[in-house]
């Protein structure tokens, strides 16, 4: 597909999730598109450091949390403005990562994903402990809660990740990155100073996923602290990077659509929690036989239909 | 001239015919009452869930089998249509199954029983503007945030965490003194926790254990045998469903046998009777319904869960269930609109007499006066051993039997 193409179907979707909100006005939709979003944004971030880097990282919740509560922390406790809160969310994220990222990677590996899982368990423990309560969004601004302005911004955000994904597959560090994923003994040797390379690799992913937690933050009319670090914010994000297609740009966007429509669909009209079970047997069935995700199937698709070589958008 | 302005008035009044023609037709009576009720009946709260579906199935079927609930703004009865969510036990899935059920078009949502759900759950109904009614939970806290849309049939900590005290108080001497606490992190029994400390303390009782744990917690052996090693001879706690059958084996093999063991929650559960058997015996838990209250309609209630069920025995929460949706039915009918304000405002001016006696609602959205029992479990089923002052007036239709202090489970 040629640039102008690309660039004209990207802006025709664009167009057509900014006309979304006029389009549905159903909450249930608006909310849909919301976790859609926020789950591309999530999943995106996850993808830097996982898909792009080849560093598993199974504390995602940990930074996804972080920012959360800051975002929440800074907007409603200490009532700054809500910009001002999500960007904190994505600082806090990014500090805590830098603080805990020198000395995770040092670990290589297995002890690289236990260590950053561990990371994520822990923080879920403190924080069921030290804050049992759900923090509730106040009366007033419940009364007046809209969707709307929830997902302009997490379409903003979600267009940010894409763009910042989309020009690191580009960039000298992509470049740097992937050499890591395939060979970190080998990108060393050629000269990629790879723990700066993966150092920035983890600030931009826990940056992104830092504005995901604030987008939340800001969406979420009540939560408990301790499940902004449940498991489930970093499984969803890699169960969708996979089915997707790891270290692709599209791969996190389809994988998103995929996952959210199918959750939504199945937990609402299969009972009593078989839903969970469908979603783990079609999850098997797409990493079995489609390892490079739902973008593999619509590059053979696509290379059948074509009957040229089409290569996979890395 | 006169014929143009004969057309122009009858053009005129066919518009205002057809506007208003229109408009009574935008206002024609639904096929039914939408009623949606977001429930956990799956995960670790499904035993409360699913005592809660049948029982609002039971009061759907019995106000359609006479032609639904009389709306005077339509004139005629409509029936009800219930459609039941399920949360998964996860209080963010009981936010976004209350989304569906907005979308949906219900006028209300039938709420479920536990503190996640109850927490997460009831800001969205303020959020949707979609009044709660249910069950709810002990919690207080969220009653105090100044949520308009939440009512809920329960009692609160602060007024039932006293009544284990009044109850052992209410026995013949000697009484045992000794009191231990295990508080899972939940906001209902932090609350608790707090106010059964406040109670001992102003009723001459002396706290010898107390200690907080994780809701994922299996082993509580430390636990056990901190409160047994400090002699503890009452044992209150908030048990999860499925933790109290836990706790209960834990203490057999730890030979941990309090005269009082006086729990919320895990004994309401539809599985701890049943599966504990002769072990469930002795333990205490305080409820807004018993099987045993003679009042008007339970009888009915109790055949049919039975019918609907298979079981023996009407589990706890039946009843109080089967309120809720009295107070939300009665509420329809006197605001005589299908409009979720007037529906609100309804409930909140509830007064009235159900199978759990008078419900009447504060300001705040929880049930103030109740009928509080407390019941032991015994030989598979519970016996009601004590009646808070506001169950005392209903006399006789609340059959109070002796209540038996725990012996050791050597002598059991």
């Amino acid at each position: 597909m040629s640039n102008w193409k690309h660039l004209s179907v990207s802006g025709g979707i664009i167009v057509l999730l900014i006309l979304v909100p006029l389009i549905f006005t159903r909450t249930d939709i608006l909310t849909f598109f919301f976790l859609t979003l926020l789950y591309i944004t999530l999943s995106q971030s996850w993808n830097i450091l996982g898909g792009y880097t080849g560093q598993i990282n199974l504390g995602h919740a940990a930074f996804f949390g972080a920012g959360a509560l800051a975002a929440r922390y800074i907007w409603l406790h200490f009532g700054l403005p809500l910009p001002l809160a999500i960007l904190g969310g994505g600082l806090a994220a990014t500090i805590f990562a830098m603080i805990i990222g020198f000395p995770a990677f040092r670990l290589r590996g297995i002890y690289f994903v236990i260590g950053t899982l561990v990371l994520a368990e822990i923080l879920r423990l403190v924080f069921y402990t030290i804050l049992p309560r759900a923090d509730v969004m106040p009366m007033r601004l419940l009364g007046a809660y809209s969707l709307i302005p929830r997902y302009y911004l997490s379409l903003l955000i979600a267009l940010l990740t894409v763009a910042a994904v989309y020009w690191i597959s580009r960039s000298r560090l992509g470049l740097g990155l992937m050499s890591i994923r395939e060979d970190e003994d080998a990108a060393e040797a050629s000269g990629v100073d790879t723990q700066r390379y993966k150092l920035l690799a983890f600030a931009i992913s826990t940056f992104l996923t830092g504005l995901a937690g604030g987008i939340y933050a800001y969406y979420s009319a009540a939560f408990r602290a301790g499940g902004l670090f449940e498991p489930v914010w970093t499984f969803d994000a890699v169960i969708i990077v996979f089915v997707g297609g790891v270290g692709t740009i599209l791969g996190p966007v389809i994988g998103s659509v995929f996952f959210v429509l199918l959750k939504q669909f199945l937990s609402l009209y299969l009972p009593g929690g078989i839903h969970v079970a469908v979603f783990g047997v079609l999850f098997i069935i797409v990493v079995l036989f489609l390892p490079g995700g739902l973008v593999e199937l619509i590059t053979r698709f696509r290379k059948r239909t074509s009957g040229g070589s089409i290569q996979i958008d890395s | 001239m006169k014929k143009c302005l004969v057309i122009l008035v009858s053009v005129c009044l066919c518009s205002v015919w057809l506007v208003l023609g229109l408009g009574a037709d935008a206002q024609a009576a639904p096929k039914t009452i939408k009623i949606s009720s977001v429930l956990s009946l799956t995960g670790k709260m499904s035993g409360m869930g699913t005592q809660i579906k049948p029982s609002y199935e039971i009061f759907a079927d019995q106000v359609n089998a006479k032609g639904g609930i009389y709306v005077k703004k339509y004139g005629k009865k409509i029936p009800v249509e219930l459609r039941v969510l399920d949360d998964e036990s996860d209080g963010l899935k009981t936010q976004t199954q209350l989304e569906v059920a907005n979308s949906w078009g219900a006028v209300a949502n039938l709420g479920g029983l536990g503190c996640g759900s109850f927490e997460m759950g009831t800001p969205i109904c303020q959020k949707n503007k979609m009044v709660w009614v249910g069950p709810g939970c002990g919690g207080w806290m969220p009653h105090q945030l100044g949520n308009e849309w939440l009512y809920s049939i329960f009692f609160k900590t602060p007024f039932f965490s006293p009544l284990v005290f009044d109850m052992i108080q209410a026995q013949p001497k000697p009484w045992p003194n000794k009191v231990a606490i295990f508080e899972i992190n939940q906001m209902d029994a932090a609350e608790a926790g707090l106010y059964w400390k406040q109670a001992a303390k102003m009723k001459g009782f002396k706290l010898v254990y107390h200690k907080k744990y994780l809701a994922g917690t299996k082993d509580f052996s430390a636990m056990i045998t901190g409160a047994k090693a400090a002699g503890a001879e009452i044992l209150l706690a908030y048990p999860l469903p499925p933790m109290g059958p836990a706790i209960v084996k834990q203490m057999k093999e730890l030979d941990f046998s309090p005269k009082v063991v006086y729990w919320h929650r895990a004994p309401e559960g539809a599985k701890f009777g049943s599966g504990l058997g002769e072990l469930a015996d002795y333990v205490h838990v305080p409820c807004a319904w018993s099987p045993d209250l003679k009042l008007p309609g339970n009888d009915y209630v109790i055949e049919q869960y039975k019918k609907k069920t298979g079981k023996k025995e009407a589990d706890l929460i039946v009843g109080t269930a089967y309120t809720a949706f009295q107070v939300l039915a009665a509420a329809i009918e006197k605001a005589g609109t299908l409009d979720r304000k007037a529906i609100r405002d309804a409930v909140r001016a509830t007064d009235m007499e159900t199978v759990c006696g008078r419900i009447k609602f504060t300001d705040q959205g929880w049930a103030k006066d109740r009928l509080i029992v407390v019941l032991q479990w015994m030989g598979g089923k519970t016996n009601i051993v004590y009646v808070n002052e506001h169950g005392k007036k209903y006399g006789d239709k609340v059959p109070v039997k002796p209540l038996k202090w725990q012996p050791k489970w050597s002598e059991r």
